[in-house]
């Protein structure tokens, strides 16, 4: 027991660093985010591995549980990526698994929760489509003395916290990646030049912190302008659209945030039209396997990783272990390393 | 003699009038109002550049609301054709390693008209009405997507295709040359020949068409056909422009093409249709969009400032209408 | 006599062109079931919606229980006691038939909420009061037509009807369904509630009314007591003898070669064993009540009606017309009765109105040309005296007579040499009447045949050279031309 102790202690004295890359270069004290990473010890859920991403390992049990995992939906590649990171956890745990699609129905999440909540689990894997819409069902199953862990997406009450009566909340910051992202940003620009944002679509959430943590960052340094910021509406078609405008407005802009690597290929599909993808650098977020290829192409200059398989897998492996009797943090934010050419080998895209 | 000539020549003038009135020209208006207020706002707007971008911009929706302009005029509709863009993409990128390029583009062409044959008959000859049958086939359309893409986006587009999307004759973009061409087309179709009188009699009144012995179920039959050609040919420029089928894609651009339809005074009801007012529609939205971006106007204002152009110019029309 | 309840004194109201009524009384007894007759056109649909509030009259008066009434819209008629059962029954489906009774005058407690018991007690006095039963709770889309015209019947009670209105009462009701309405009328008749009763047929009228006044041509011919008359008589008065001269003269003698026959044809219920022989060059009227099928046997003819038994022949070759698009190419051409709903293209101008059968006349190679096609239609505008201002004009805006010659202009123009034309004079005004007429005894005279189907036995047994009576869906009569007569057709239609 101790010996496993000290080894795991190692392991994250040795990874430590490239955990938090992004943000150690450019130390930012106030960050709570990674006082609490470095604080917590999460080694017993998952360890990193050599590109900064948590490797997928099993949780010891020997009991077989009964786990729903109410998904949001499948014709979404990052939900499939998602989907297979659940089922490869079932499978090495050996836990049975309820998995629904509520297909961005938020009405069919409600009855699908019920519907799983009737079949009297061990836990649920809750990634919730409207952050408020499914709290009663949440409270139900709480009452009914089932675990609900919420993944990814955060339920009510204060932003990127756990709700009250869930296990945890295994997700990311969307604010601190907008954080790094600009930490990126200045290094790439130094003396200063015009930024611009394809955003995600009015009302998202995660549109609204990646560019909150973004635009507060980069507002620090009067060199940088943020000369336009419009929404893509998740879509390569209207990204695409929205950089063939902003091309004529600013042709002088140097640097495109798009909010996800979908909509960065937009943005590169029209610079590539224009010829411009000499001048004006692109970066992204999620990591898509075809955001890694126009990457290592040197098309796409770089982007977020996520890996949404190891983190539905260490969702339920949490919950299993939770179910075992551990200590689970309250919030749990997984790391999100930047991707450049420099070590684009080093990922696979997921979705 | 003399008489006779001024005469015809105060009708003629007459004609103009009312054909230049606002109840018939409003979104050409409200279009040429916005484009002036652009203009005057930002010195991009008026790049040639810009504005070939903006018609690019708008080619796939226009497209596909061409095809709709024609469906509405007979009084039906089809809320599959934005799923069927997207399928296009994924069938053409599955059968190219297959079949080749070119046999690849002309298959989706052949199973546009096989799903254009199928909807069209199951609503005429069936006679579920085409608000169901085509939210069915929606739903079909889209679980193919989900099944053949399983949920990922599919790559693997060759070169060639991209010359749907930027490909240039004579300078002018492919997409571009599509749009307008397929706008100048259907136009002359549908207000200057037989085929088109028979689409607009059909909306007009169904019933009295049949019996002054038009055929009225292989007419309607025929614009579901047309229609879904027309969102087979905006897939292939959607597959062009953005290189990828992604399982979403196109999913929901059918309402911007009925908007755009319905905005450019083609009837719901039927009997009523202009290709060209749908084309100034298209352009009418694309032009606020790229005007949104142009002024970085911000997302949560955006959908604010569309629904009142929107309402407005329909309103326009709508009350001139009335006070006849 | 008993004190009259109701009195209407010298009403006369006038459309554009045509006098609907002259100057005509109708005084109904407190107690009494009054049949009110007529044929088409009569005038009695005018009299009972300026009676409802729903026209207003030119001039006359009203009075209620010897009072003067002030009838100027449709709740001022509820307020004093006049109660319309309608034809078409404006029910809500979805209701009960204590809500659909309530609908719009719910009473409702300190809360909000509709007071149920109060609607409850309510209905259940207003049933027993009249001898009358039906559940509350029944869904009005579960009732029978004869128990929706009860919920329409104990609606008006409610709101203290004295006269009750019925307009063709029993045209969709069964025998059975018939006798229980008559039976309720006489209960209620029995406490004092008086009717109005507007029917097509005669013999009903023996059965139940207490005396009977035939209007004709928006007059009243006179007011009978139904014991000192016959069912004959009355016929006799709703036909009158009309001038001859708005018919033109009958110039075909003898018949030519037959052009168009049918054999036995049977639809389900609505058409049994029908046949008939059109000849070349001939009128063929057909006629019968409205609902008797008549109809039916154009758009069968037109291949718009599949037809289960039976053989049609043209030119003696047995033919199976499937669609109204091979009734064109072989030269046939219907004229519909329902002239806006299926004969007209209103939101389209006239020009494009004639030419629609036919586009390919004026569109060589596909495309149309306009010119010529205005051209044609002014041709048509002239031949047919239609008055517009000019082909483009919306057919919308024309009225109901040209707007029948529109629709002869398209089937003229397809050179059809059948014409079946149902109801062509439907809502037109006397003059087009004339015309329609001898343009259609033109057409014969160019060798064209006709079958003319109409409900006014008038206006066939002025018109057509032989005719054919139908009564629910069977030939009740054949006339050759020398038999011929208003009064056969009326008798052969509304009498058993």
């Amino acid at each position: 027991m101790k010996i496993r102790k000290f080894i795991l202690a190692c392991a994250i004295l040795l990874f430590l660093p490239l955990l938090i890359l992004p943000g150690a270069a450019f130390a930012d004290d106030e960050d709570d985010a990674e006082m609490e990473m470095e604080e917590v010890d999460l080694s017993f859920l998952f360890e990193l591995g050599d590109n900064g991403m948590p490797i997928m390992s099993p949780y010891e049990t020997t009991d077989a549980y009964l786990i729903g995992v109410s998904q949001i939906g499948n014709n979404f590649p990052f939900v499939v990526a998602m989907v297979e990171g659940s089922d490869q956890a079932a499978e090495d745990m050996g836990f049975e698994q309820i998995l629904t699609d509520a297909q961005f129905d938020v009405q069919k999440q409600i009855t699908q929760l019920e519907d799983i909540i009737a079949l009297d689990p061990d836990g649920i894997v809750l990634v919730a489509l409207d952050a408020e819409a499914v709290i009663p069902q949440l409270e139900a199953a709480v009452a009914a003395d089932i675990a609900v862990l919420t993944c990814w997406n955060d339920l009510g009450g204060p932003p990127r916290a756990n709700y009250e009566g869930s296990v945890s909340l295994i997700g990311v910051d969307e604010v601190q990646t907008g954080r790094d992202v600009a930490q990126f940003v200045l290094e790439l620009l130094p003396d200063g030049g015009q930024v611009a944002i394809v955003e995600g679509a009015a009302g998202f959430q995660a549109s609204i912190e990646r560019s909150e943590g973004f635009v507060e960052a980069l507002e620090e340094n009067p060199d940088i302008e943020i000369v336009a910021s419009q929404p893509g509406n998740w879509t390569r078609e209207d990204s695409l659209a929205v950089t063939e405008n902003f091309i004529q407005a600013y042709p002088d802009i140097d640097l495109i945030y798009a909010h996800d690597d979908n909509m960065a290929m937009g943005v590169v599909s029209a610079l590539r039209d224009a010829d411009m993808l000499d001048d004006v650098r692109v970066i992204g977020i999620g990591g898509s396997v075809e955001g890694l290829e126009s990457i290592a192409n040197g098309e796409l200059y770089g982007s977020v990783f996520d890996s949404p398989r190891a983190a539905a897998y260490i969702c339920s492996k949490a919950l299993i272990a939770h179910l075992e009797g551990a200590e689970i943090p309250s919030d749990i934010f997984l790391p999100r390393p930047i991707v450049t050419q420099e070590n684009v080998e080093d990922f696979e895209g997921e979705w | 003699m003399a008489m006779k000539r001024q005469e015809n020549g105060q009708n003629r003038l007459s004609a103009l009038m009312k054909s230049l009135s606002l109840q018939n020209m409003a979104i050409v208006y409200v279009f040429l109002i916005l484009c002036v207020v652009l203009a005057l706002s930002s010195d991009a707007f008026l790049r040639p550049r810009n504005i070939i971008n903006i018609i690019r911009q708008a080619s796939v929706v226009g497209v596909l609301a061409i095809g709709m302009t024609f469906l509405l005029s007979t009084a039906q509709f089809d809320l599959a054709v934005g799923a069927q863009a997207g399928f296009t993409g994924v069938v053409i990128l599955l059968l190219i390693p297959v079949i080749g390029f070119i046999p690849a583009l002309f298959a989706s062409l052949c199973i546009a008209v096989v799903i254009g044959l199928i909807t069209g008959a199951i609503i005429t000859k069936i006679g579920v009405n085409s608000l169901v049958t085509t939210l069915g086939t929606l739903s079909i359309i889209k679980g193919l997507l989900l099944v053949l893409t399983d949920g990922r986006i599919l790559r693997g587009a060759t070169p060639e295709l991209r010359w749907f999307g930027s490909g240039e004759i004579l300078s002018i973009p492919f997409p571009v040359i599509a749009f307008l061409g397929l706008g100048i087309l259907g136009e002359f179709v549908l207000n200057y020949t037989r085929y088109g009188r028979y689409l607009l009699a059909i909306g007009g009144n169904r019933e009295a068409s049949k019996l002054a012995g038009l055929r009225v179920d292989e007419i309607i039959i025929s614009a579901f056909v047309l229609s879904s050609i027309c969102a087979t040919i905006g897939g292939i420029i959607l597959l062009g422009r953005i290189y990828s089928a992604s399982p979403l894609g196109g999913v929901g651009t059918e309402f911007i093409a009925i908007t755009a339809a319905v905005l450019g005074g083609t009837s719901i009801f039927g009997g009523e249709g202009s290709v060209w007012k749908t084309v100034v529609a298209v352009l009418l939205l694309q032009v606020l969009g790229n005007g949104f971006n142009l002024l970085n106007i911000g997302a949560n204002y955006q959908e604010l400032i569309q629904g009142f152009i929107m309402i407005g110019a329909v309103a326009l029309y709508t009350y001139q209408r009335r006070r006849q | 006599m008993p004190r009259s309840i109701l009195e209407m004194r010298a009403i006369t109201k006038t459309f554009p062109g045509v006098v609907a009524l002259d100057s005509v009384d109708l005084e109904i007894a407190r107690g009494e079931v009054h049949a009110v007759v007529g044929e088409n056109g009569a005038g009695k649909s005018t009299l009972m919606k300026i009676l409802s509030g729903a026209y207003q009259r030119d001039a006359g008066s009203i009075f209620l229980n010897g009072k003067p009434a002030d009838i100027s819209m449709p709740a001022d008629a509820i307020r004093q006691g006049i109660g319309i059962v309608y034809q078409d029954l404006p029910l809500v489906p979805a209701l009960t038939v204590l809500a659909n009774i309530y609908l719009g005058r719910e009473k409702t407690t300190r809360l909000g909420r509709i007071d149920r018991a109060i609607h409850l007690a309510r209905y259940q006095q207003l049933c027993d009061s009249f001898g009358i039963y039906l559940a509350p709770e029944r869904r009005i889309r579960d009732l029978s037509v004869a128990e929706r015209q009860l919920v329409e019947i104990l609606k008006v009670l409610d709101r203290d009807a004295q006269v009750i209105v019925m307009d063709e009462p029993t045209a969709t009701l069964d025998q059975n369904a018939k006798e229980a309405l008559f039976q309720t009328a006489r209960q209620l008749q029995a406490a004092g509630k008086s009717f109005i009763f507007i029917t097509h047929f005669i013999d009903e009228i023996f059965e139940i009314a207490d005396r009977v006044t035939i209007l004709k041509d928006g007059r009243r011919v006179d007011t009978l007591d139904i014991d000192k008359t016959s069912p004959q008589e009355v016929v006799a008065m709703m036909i009158g003898h009309s001038p001859r001269d708005m018919f033109p003269e009958k110039t075909n003698t003898a018949s030519g070669k037959p052009i168009l026959q049918l054999r036995g044809i049977s639809v389900g219920d609505r058409i049994r064993d029908f046949s008939m022989t059109l000849h070349q060059g001939e009128i063929l009227g057909l006629t019968g009540l409205v609902g008797s099928g008549c109809s039916d046997i154009g758009n069968l003819i037109i291949g718009n009606l599949a037809y289960d038994r039976g053989a049609v022949m043209l030119d003696g070759e047995p033919t199976r017309i499937s669609s109204p698009y091979e009734a064109i190419k072989r030269g046939i051409c219907l004229l519909p009765s329902d002239r806006k709903g299926s004969g007209l293209l209103l939101d389209f101008e006239l020009a494009k109105n004639v030419s629609l059968s036919s586009i390919d006349k004026i569109s060589p190679r596909q495309v149309i040309q306009f010119k010529r096609e205005r051209q044609i239609a002014a041709d048509f505008i002239e031949q047919l005296r239609i008055v517009t201002p000019s082909a483009r004009q919306r057919v919308r805006n024309l009225s109901g007579g040209n707007q029948q010659k529109v629709v002869l202009a398209r089937m003229l123009y397809t050179d059809a040499r059948i014409l079946v034309l149902d109801e062509p004079t439907q809502g037109i005004d006397v003059r087009a009447k004339e015309e329609i007429f001898l343009l259609m005894r033109q057409l014969t005279d160019q060798g064209k045949a006709i079958l003319f189907i109409s409900s006014e036995f008038k206006e066939i047994a002025g018109v057509a050279d032989r005719g054919i009576v139908l009564r629910n869906g069977a030939i009740t009569a054949a006339l050759e031309r020398d038999d011929i007569s208003e009064a056969r057709l009326v008798a052969a239609a509304t009498m058993l």
